[in-house]
């Protein structure tokens, strides 16, 4: 009993610290953030310039134009998420800060936790920013379906989030980080780009939430896949 | 392995792909010690004190530090470290009041407030305090990177070559720093080129070279000169 209770107590601290921590380095770099804007401001104009770019070159057919706008949403995201992970990981090299984090940590799963919604954070902060832009240049009324979208969004910005932070701590210390990086999340994040690209396009069409339960699904399993794999394996990445 | 030992490593061997850097290191230290390892490049001074702030996992051996199990009580044995090396683990976006509070949270310190203000008078920076980290000279930054290491009050000061990139007067304070860290019975590992300053703050000194300590003894009464000869007998 006494040693039920005492297990209890330590699990619970552990929690508090874990939590604590998360908490911790989540506020370091969003405050870090907030002074440089350099995360946010490279991602935001790379998406927005890739909007752009599509606009164009599709030119004046509102029909398939108003096709494709997922597809050139996500992919914006995709890419702009690249450049956010890349500066991430850079602010850790400088200095050699990630050695400093990773002797305070109780528990390194903490960092990839961290990690993984301050890039969520961003990429939400970019998909609002950038989705109105798309709105007015593709000719698409988002807000009919802003609730539904933002479900969609979430999970796939959460699996994105999920998957560039495992590849970037991988290729944190790798000698041609900017080539690894994308050369690794892009095509394993395929998958969930191309359910959140289809639930997009039918939630624009008018379907509802139900009629994409297989996309949701698919995203949803992505997600849960990822976020169990990166944790298993985040200590042995950030060893070496 | 006795209440007094701090850090005992046995048999401790790491092997990066087909490089040994280290080949076999037995080393302890009793409470309090402070001890120089000296070496030239590539004779695995990083490397064995990447393995005692548990950065990296020997190849084989043990490592004990406080008692505990170096590789499987990991999470135990951090708190109890303090680690300064030639980067100083700094944010330069944040002020040095901000970077303290980081870890210091990290830490799960209490008082934290108070706590950064009385580690900022010991290095001599309270009044830099709401400045950003990377307006600062290389001598502030090192200055401050001894506040964060040894904010959360640690067991053992593992010191990677400190000196490294200072001028004449930022090594003096540090150097007066460490000093006083030790006469507060601070147990201290520190790796140096700095044959003045490794010596003159040392109860211990150790020689490393190609993996191994190949000299180990006491300080106390050896001069630089005789070091020096010392020195050149066990590397050349």
């Amino acid at each position: 009993m006494c040693k039920n209770s005492n297990n209890f107590i330590a699990l619970m601290s552990g929690s508090k610290i874990f939590l604590q921590q998360v908490l911790a380095l989540l506020a370091k770099d969003l405050k870090t953030e907030w002074r440089t804007r350099e995360i946010f401001t490279s991602m935001f104009v790379f998406a927005v310039l890739v909007v752009v770019v599509f606009n164009f070159a599709i030119g004046a057919d509102t029909e398939l134009i108003r096709q494709v706008a997922s597809g050139v949403i996500w992919i914006a995201l995709s890419f702009a998420s690249v450049l956010g992970l890349q500066r991430t990981g850079q602010m850790e090299s400088e200095e050699d800060s990630l050695q400093g984090v990773l002797l305070a940590l109780h528990d390194r799963s903490a960092l990839f936790i961290a990690k993984m919604l301050a890039q969520m954070v961003y990429l939400l902060i970019v998909a609002l920013c950038t989705l109105p832009l798309c709105g007015m240049w593709f000719h698409i009324d988002f807000i009919a379906c802003i609730g539904e979208l933002g479900i969609v969004f979430m999970l796939g910005i959460l699996g994105l989030s999920i998957v560039g932070t495992l590849f970037a701590m991988i290729t944190l210390h790798t000698r041609a980080r900017e080539v690894m990086l994308p050369m690794l999340f892009l095509p394993v994040s395929v998958p969930l780009t191309i359910a959140s690209v289809y639930a997009t396009a039918q939630l624009i069409a008018g379907m509802t939430l139900r009629d994409n339960a297989g996309y949701l699904s698919l995203i949803g399993v992505f997600d849960i896949v990822f976020f169990t794999l990166a944790l298993l394996v985040f200590d042995y990445i950030v060893e070496e | 392995m006795s209440t007094e030992t701090m850090v005992c490593l046995k048999g401790v061997i790491k092997h990066f792909d087909t490089i040994t850097a280290l080949r076999g290191i037995n080393l302890e230290l009793k409470r309090g010690c402070c001890l120089s390892i000296f070496g030239p490049n590539g004779a695995g001074k990083t490397t064995l004190l990447r393995i005692l702030a548990t950065l990296a996992r020997p190849s084989a051996g043990t490592v004990h530090i406080a008692g505990y199990d170096a590789v499987k009580e990991a999470e135990k044995v951090r708190p109890l470290l303090g680690v300064l090396s030639h980067r100083t683990f700094l944010y330069g976006h944040l002020t040095a009041y901000e970077n303290l509070q980081f870890y210091g949270r990290m830490f799960g310190l209490k008082k934290l407030a108070e706590r950064i203000t009385e580690v900022l008078h010991v290095v001599d920076l309270a009044t830099y305090t709401h400045q950003l980290v990377r307006t600062y000279s290389r001598g502030m930054q090192q200055r401050l990177a001894i506040a964060r290491a040894i904010l959360h009050y640690p067991q053992l000061l593992l010191l990677d070559e400190p000196y490294t990139g200072l001028d004449k007067h930022a090594v003096n304070r540090l150097h007066n720093l460490i000093l006083r860290l030790h006469s507060e019975s601070c147990t201290i590992i520190m790796s140096t080129h700095d044959l003045h300053h490794g010596l003159d703050v040392c109860d211990e000194i150790a020689i490393q070279y190609r993996g191994k300590i190949v000299y180990r003894g006491l300080s106390l009464g050896i001069d630089v000169q005789e070091f020096e000869q010392l020195y050149s007998a066990y590397v050349g």
